[in-house]
């Protein structure tokens, strides 16, 4: 697993076949052993090898819709809906089952029996977007556009990601350079900063002269809040090169965090100066504009970044804020409606519309809207503070 | 707020393993039937070395290159090859040592970059796309870049002339495939050029393979797709920049591959572009100059794996015969090729039921068509390979090489991989990037001209056994062009067989315009009615075989 997890495939299968030989009894290593050979293309090995695995761990749903999968990429739909079947009625509770059979009425044309399994999937477990977009597949396929576009969009972020723990557990093996970097990233997404700071340092004893791990490692401690440790590693880098974009970023993020406007301000306009095309040096200055009143020069700002990068939606949310902020609330409406085209789902957004409806006395409007916010980010931190300001409101209205 | 800045921070920063990480291949597949191609590149007088100026750093442009396309460049009925230099960073002015080779006719080329003026071209180049802008009858080339792109025009003598500025289709940032198409079906080619992100060298990262060692970053590190030009051409040898009036410039992506085709059937063509990493594009075209990109809802923005796709090249042919076109996209190793079956109103993943989803995800595909090599009646489908980042184990020196792929369309429009893998004796390895279809040495056998980075590139002279009957189509507007985007219905032996007049597809390639059909045993085409750009029709024929025809448009 230590191979397979860094990269060396190749010899990763010899000891696996080795492994299989030492312990016939012993399933996992005939799985991993599959797996690597599906990878490989050999289909015939592996669904023999997966054979092997079912008829020692018959309850080991992953097998069987490993086994579907493979079936289904031979064009073989009525084997694969038989693993299928067999995955769904060894974990009811997984999606992948269910998914699968869905993919094998798809992979038949049999666009009604797809949907309707999909519907009850996703009656069960909302919010699996893989699963969306199969059934706005089905919904396409069956002339049901309206229903077909709501769900491919939100679906069109969503691959399976189905539970596999004797593949989940090789992750643990993984070593290295790139894998701890990779640990420090993940970190740093899930705010656990300090970790994610400790292992960057780690690294840098590694590599004393990487510039760009110095940079990221500045960047952490920004995102931390901790500025002046920020400034300390990002400052000399910025002497030596002052096009050092990132670390300008770094830097004016951090110092826009700490509530220091003048300096976020004095390294956003350089981040900006260096990469004038840029949209997040146009959405970080805009943000430093907003922060200090300057609502207008944070408008051309946020706009700059929309046409830069038209996928990203928080210019629009941003926007919408502001013009909220002025009671502007039907171009607010607007620009909430605008992030939402580009993701459905943004929490943000949906809290927009529903305080733009709010405002407006259109409280069924704002209550779906708050609802549609729960179900698409049930974790925003601003959802709380919405609902009760707007369902308070709402109560207050109706009496 | 606060959420936004953490992203913004580890978004700019974070850089991982490139996604290249399927196990290698086993050792490609030597054994099996006879050549379908030989490689005659080094004895037909080709010398072309491809450099994509790698020297320390991995700097992204440097896996992404070569071009190639096949035209005649000179109207005396043989095909010539020109070869994309991509060159060294850093100095701009200097020639990227592009290579024009004329063919003689007898199985052999000339190098005459010299005379003609392509040698002088500047540019760290990638692609190339030909068509006859000014109508005057000799094909005109366009080679894309990172930087400036260059319109060559040519005299017909097969010397060509820079006439970038005063044409205004320079364009901008890091352009990859392009292909001339008339948009508005006013008999001007009008020009869409793919972007792939916005990079600089001061952009430029470390990134480091899954096994430690550095390595070539994905473009997922960057996060910086780009849109792609629209240029309209205007009839006075200029172009108008519609990017933005037209709605193209209103999406992003990683654009590689590109094709123009009217996949609805409704006279107007469309535009597909395949981007990598970042969901396809399918540009509806609306009239009045406006594209609706619509890849979503038409079902070709990602296939049914469910996330986007790294999309390199693509095809479109009407692989079921029921009258409009299937598209293939190709990917990274590990992902399948994607093949969206048209239905009419909307595209169908249908890659598994068309035999492609196992053989095709053990290599990294850029250069692709469909093609009948051997002339049976059904499609075949080739596959140019190279890695993109380096994985543990290698299969030549160069540790970005692959095989090639080739597969033979069997009944049931099913593929099958041919063996020796590639078609060859024995399997060529390199990494391999654009390949120009086209039939070379006018014998009836679509040849193929492949691109190799950092190495000599392959001329894979058609030899498959017992090739059936063909007709070669060199179908013309009045002026004289090879007339891109008319459409032919070609009917033999009780079929009715689509096939289209288009150079741009594959990946960074220009191909042969001249429409080839194979027919297996069939012996007489009853009618061919050909369709044109503008919406008319006329109908031509009967033919015999195993010949080349010219339809001019009367």
């Amino acid at each position: 697993m230590g191979l397979e997890a860094n990269g060396l495939l190749v010899q990763a299968a010899e000891n696996y076949q080795r492994a299989v030989r030492l312990d016939e009894t012993e399933p996992r290593w005939r799985y991993r052993q599959a797996v690597l050979r599906a990878r490989r293309g050999e289909h015939d090995a592996a669904l023999a090898d997966i054979e092997q695995v079912i008829a020692r761990a018959s309850d080991y749903a992953p097998a069987r819709w490993r086994q579907g999968l493979w079936l289904l990429d031979r064009g073989d739909a009525a084997k694969a809906q038989a693993a299928f079947q067999s995955a769904a009625r060894l974990a009811p509770a997984d999606p992948a089952g269910h998914t699968g059979l869905a993919l094998v009425h798809l992979s038949k044309g049999e666009n009604t029996e797809a949907a309707a399994a999909l519907e009850k999937l996703l009656a069960a477990t909302p919010g699996d977007r893989y699963a969306m977009q199969l059934l706005g597949t089905a919904y396409r396929r069956l002339g049901r556009d309206t229903d077909a576009q709501f769900a491919l969009i939100v679906g069109s972020t969503g691959q399976p990601a189905w539970r596999d723990p004797w593949s989940d557990e090789v992750g643990q093996y993984r070593r290295g350079f790139a894998a701890m970097l990779k640990e420090a990233t993940q970190l740093g997404l899930e705010r656990k900063f300090d970790e994610s700071i400790a292992l960057l340092t780690q690294l840098i004893k590694l590599r004393p002269d990487d510039k760009a791990l110095r940079v990221y490692l500045g960047g952490m401690y920004a995102a931390a809040g901790k500025v002046d440790q920020a400034a300390a590693i990002l400052d000399p880098v910025i002497a030596a090169d002052p096009s050092q974009f990132d670390a300008t970023m770094h830097l004016a993020s951090g110092y826009l965090f700490a509530g220091n406007l003048d300096s976020a301000a004095e390294y956003a306009s350089r981040a900006l100066a260096l990469r004038p095309a840029s949209a997040d040096a146009a959405k970080l200055r805009g943000m430093v504009h907003w922060q200090q009143g300057l609502t207008r020069e944070a408008e051309a700002l946020f706009d700059a970044a929309a046409a830069a990068d038209p996928r990203d939606p928080m210019p629009h949310v941003w926007m919408g804020m502001i013009l909220g902020q002025q009671a502007r609330y039907l171009d607010a409406r607007a620009r909430f409606e605008a992030a939402l085209s580009k993701n459905p789902l943004l929490g943000d957004a949906l809290i927009g519309v529903a305080d733009t409806f709010a405002a407006t006395g259109n409280w069924n409007a704002a209550e779906v809207a708050l609802e549609r916010a729960r179900q698409a980010e049930p974790a925003n931190p601003r959802l709380p503070a919405a609902r009760e300001r707007i369902l308070t409101a709402a109560r207050a209205a109706r009496r | 707020m606060r959420k936004h800045f953490a992203v913004l921070l580890l978004s700019a920063a974070a850089c991982g393993a490139p996604p290249g990480n399927a196990p290698a291949p086993a050792t490609p597949a030597a054994t099996g039937g006879p050549a379908w191609f030989e490689n005659v590149a080094a004895a037909s007088g080709i010398s072309f070395e491809h450099r994509s100026g790698h020297d320390k750093r991995y700097l992204l442009p440097e896996i992404m290159g070569g071009g190639a396309a096949l035209f005649d460049m000179d109207g005396d009925g043989f095909l010539d090859i020109f070869f994309v230099q991509s060159g060294m960073f850093g100095s701009p002015g200097t020639p990227a040592g592009h290579r024009l080779y004329r063919n003689r006719g007898d199985g052999t080329f000339e190098d005459v970059s010299n005379p003609s003026g392509i040698a002088d071209v500047a540019g760290y180049g990638m692609g190339i796309a030909t068509g006859d802008y000014d109508n005057d009858g000799d094909v005109d080339l366009y080679v894309t870049a990172l930087g400036a792109n260059v319109l060559l025009q040519n005299d017909g003598r097969g010397h060509f002339t820079d006439v970038t500025r005063s044409a205004g289709v320079a364009g901008s940032g890091w352009s990859t495939s392009a292909t001339f198409a008339d948009i508005d079906a006013d008999g001007r080619l009008d020009l869409f050029v793919t972007r792939y992100l916005d990079w600089r060298l001061e952009v430029e990262r470390e990134c480091y393979s899954l096994t430690g060692i550095i390595d070539y970053c994905s473009p997922r590190n960057y996060d910086a797709p780009a849109s792609a030009l629209l240029f309209r051409n205007n009839g006075n040898g200029s172009f108008t920049d519609i990017s933005r009036s037209s709605g193209i410039a209103g999406a992003v992506g990683n654009g590689l591959g590109v094709i123009a085709d009217d996949v609805n059937g409704d006279g107007r063509v469309d535009v597909f572009v395949a981007n990598d990493a970042t969901p396809n594009h399918l540009w509806m075209n609306a009239g009045n100059g406006r594209f609706a990109e619509s890849a979503l809802m038409s079902g070709v923005a990602i296939d049914q794996d469910g996330a986007p796709k790294a999309g390199m090249g693509v095809h479109a042919a009407d692989v079921d015969e029921d009258g409009d076109n299937d598209l293939i996209v190709v990917n990274l190793d590990t992902e399948s090729d994607s093949f969206f079956r048209n239905s009419g109103k909307f595209f169908v993943d249908d890659t598994a039921n068309v035999g492609l989803r196992i053989a095709s995800r053990r290599f990294t595909r850029f250069g692709v068509a469909f093609t009948d090599f051997d002339n049976d009646g059904r499609v075949d489908l080739y596959e140019a390979n190279g890695r993109v980042g380096l994985q543990a184990e290698t299969l030549a020196a160069d540790p970005y090489a692959e095989p090639n792929l080739l597969f033979r369309g069997v009944a049931g429009g099913r593929f099958e991989e041919v063996t020796p893998r590639g078609g060859t004796s024995q399997p060529l390895i390199a990494t391999s990037r654009a390949a120009a279809f086209g039939d070379v040495d006018n014998d009836g056998g679509v040849d193929i001209v492949v691109a190799n980075r950092d190495a000599a590139p392959y001329l894979l002279r058609n030899v498959a056994p017992k090739r059936g009957h063909w007709l070669l189509l060199r179908v013309l507007e009045r002026s004289g062009r090879d007339a891109i985007g008319a459409t032919l219905s070609i009917i033999a032996g009780g079929r009715t067989i689509r096939r289209d007049v288009r150079t741009g597809y594959s990946y960074l390639a220009a191909n042969d315009p001249r429409v080839h059909v194979g027919l297996g045993e069939v012996t007489k085409v009853e009618s061919i009615t050909v369709r044109w750009a503008d919406g008319s029709s006329e109908r031509f024929g009967p033919f015999e075989v195993d010949r080349t025809v010219d339809i001019r448009r009367k």
